[in-house]
């Protein structure tokens, strides 16, 4: 009998997505792969543009904040606020000291639910239903936090140009800053977990790996690029409360699914932290002050640390009550060449894993 | 691991026995809009702020409508509303199964809610 030998049918290509089981939102892939190893990966976005952009022009510049805020259903009060911020430096206006403190606030309440809710994604994307559930509880504490002081549940609702629409009491802060105590607790027990778990950190360790320069290179923003070595974190730009603040940017060294998942949780607590602080050092006065009349001709670009990562707003004003351009340049858009370039050399298997861990946000990516 | 179970044997599960227990709205919430129809002058304010254009409102036939599906409480037209008269209530009651208290038309649907008043009533002279 001669030797028998199958003969090579070169690399394959399997579509992932638009719909896929571990990801709810529509993001498609091209995987080329030979054998079960993924040679290079073609990303396609495109199925849920909404045209939010080109609403500008159609609405009144103070009323478009809700719209803005409507842009994701998860950093929605950053979207909102960052809108906000440009329109306000356009308008030479200066945002009361409370207000940016509640802003501050409001923030960080949405990284950490952000970010439970990422860890709940990626647990059960890897079959930890438990972690799942337990995560996502956590978030629930967090989520009436925020209903308790903005009025809604994710979209908050209360930025607005010159401030913040609604004052938040010193009692209701007080209490919000005690119940988001055992979310605190019950998020480091769990990061614990899930740390110390040896079939997450199979799933996890060594598994699409990004070096530092290359992700830099790549222009990786967020927890990615912090979970590669980079310390970069707009919020050191010190805008709304941020630069009277304390607090830690975490850094990873390890460039893997285990080093981006370390930074969210890290980022987790540092948010409670940040919500500590805003709770003792809020300083009293008003929340807005009243915006009359148009904007001037004129152009604003503003960043903020979203939960994703950083994200660029650009307004352009022509004098009317209409603005002429809004843009946004989401962190999701600005992480998947870095993620394309995660994936190459991963297991099939391990794809999944690799596009949770960027945290994607299409809806934001295609506005 | 046995303390673990018999913890979780010993405490009430993390859920609400919903039907039986519900739980309170926050007195922030903003849910239902609701509108004093008395003070309301009819200025179209709220209609022209709104992001959603989810009210109509016609001056001269002296009407003004809601699309309770299509608001998205927001609040634009609290804020826009020169007379105060429109606010948002922290009721979650369900967008198309109550009837609004007084003396409002609901559509058959129970999707738009209208307040009108009588079409003799001269314009400004309702305070």
């Amino acid at each position: 009998m001669s030797e028998h030998k199958l003969p090579s049918i070169g690399p394959t290509v399997i579509p992932f997505g638009p719909q896929h089981p571990v990801l709810p939102e529509p993001l498609h892939f091209d995987l080329v792969l030979e054998d079960e190893k993924v040679l290079d990966a073609v990303p396609q976005v495109g199925y849920i543009h909404r045209g939010l952009e080109l609403l500008v022009d159609k609405r009144d510049y103070l009323d478009y904040v809700h719209v803005a805020e409507r842009i994701c259903g998860i950093c929605s009060f950053m979207h909102g606020m960052g809108y906000c911020e440009a329109v306000e430096s356009i308008l030479g206006l200066a945002v009361p000291d409370r207000a940016r403190w509640l802003r501050t606030f409001w923030c960080e309440l949405e990284r950490a639910h952000s970010h439970l809710l990422w860890l709940g994604l990626a647990a059960d994307a890897f079959g930890f239903e438990n972690l799942f559930m337990a995560a996502w509880r956590a978030r629930e504490l967090v989520i009436d936090v925020a209903e308790e002081t903005a009025g809604g549940r994710v979209i908050f609702g209360s930025a607005l140009v010159g401030g913040v629409s609604r004052d938040v009491g010193a009692d209701t802060l007080a209490r919000c800053a005690a119940a988001l105590r055992p979310a605190r607790d019950e998020t480091l027990r769990l990061a614990e977990v899930m740390i110390s778990e040896p079939t997450v950190r199979h799933r996890l360790e060594g598994v699409g790996k990004l070096g530092r320069d290359r992700a830099y290179e790549l222009g990786a923003v967020g927890p990615m690029l912090r979970a590669s070595g980079v310390d970069y974190d707009v919020r050191r730009r010190g805008y709304a409360a941020y630069g009277e603040i304390d607090f830690e940017t975490v850094v990873e060294e390890g460039g893997d699914c285990m080093a981006r998942a370390l930074v969210r949780l890290g980022e987790i607590e540092q948010s409670f932290r940040i919500i500590e602080k805003v709770v003792g050092g809020i300083p009293e006065g008003p929340v807005s002050v009243p915006v009359k009349g148009m904007p001037p001709k004129g152009e604003a670009f503003v960043r903020l640390e979203q939960p994703r990562g950083e994200v660029l707003y650009f307004v352009r004003s022509n004098g009317t009550r209409n603005l002429e351009r809004f843009r946004v340049r989401t962190p999701t858009f600005a992480n998947i060449p870095a993620m394309v370039e995660a994936m190459r050399g991963a297991d099939l298997a391990d794809v999944p894993t690799i596009i949770l861990t960027i945290d994607p946000c299409i809806s934001c990516t295609e506005r | 691991m046995a303390r673990i179970a018999l913890r979780n044997i010993l405490t009430r599960p993390a859920t609400r026995r919903y039907p039986y227990v519900k739980r309170e709205p926050f007195a922030a919430t903003r849910a239902r809009l609701t509108i004093d129809f008395d003070s309301c002058i009819l200025c179209g304010a709220c209609q022209k702020h709104c992001p959603a254009a989810a009210i109509a409102v016609d001056r001269g036939a002296g009407l003004w409508r809601i699309d309770r599906l299509a608001c998205v409480s927001c609040g634009a037209c609290v804020r826009a509303c020169p007379k105060k008269c429109l606010a948002l209530s922290n009721e979650r009651l369900g967008a198309v199964d109550a009837a609004p208290p007084g003396p409002a038309a609901v559509d058959a649907s129970g999707r738009s809610e209208e307040h009108r008043r009588a079409a003799a009533a001269p314009e400004g002279s309702d305070a």
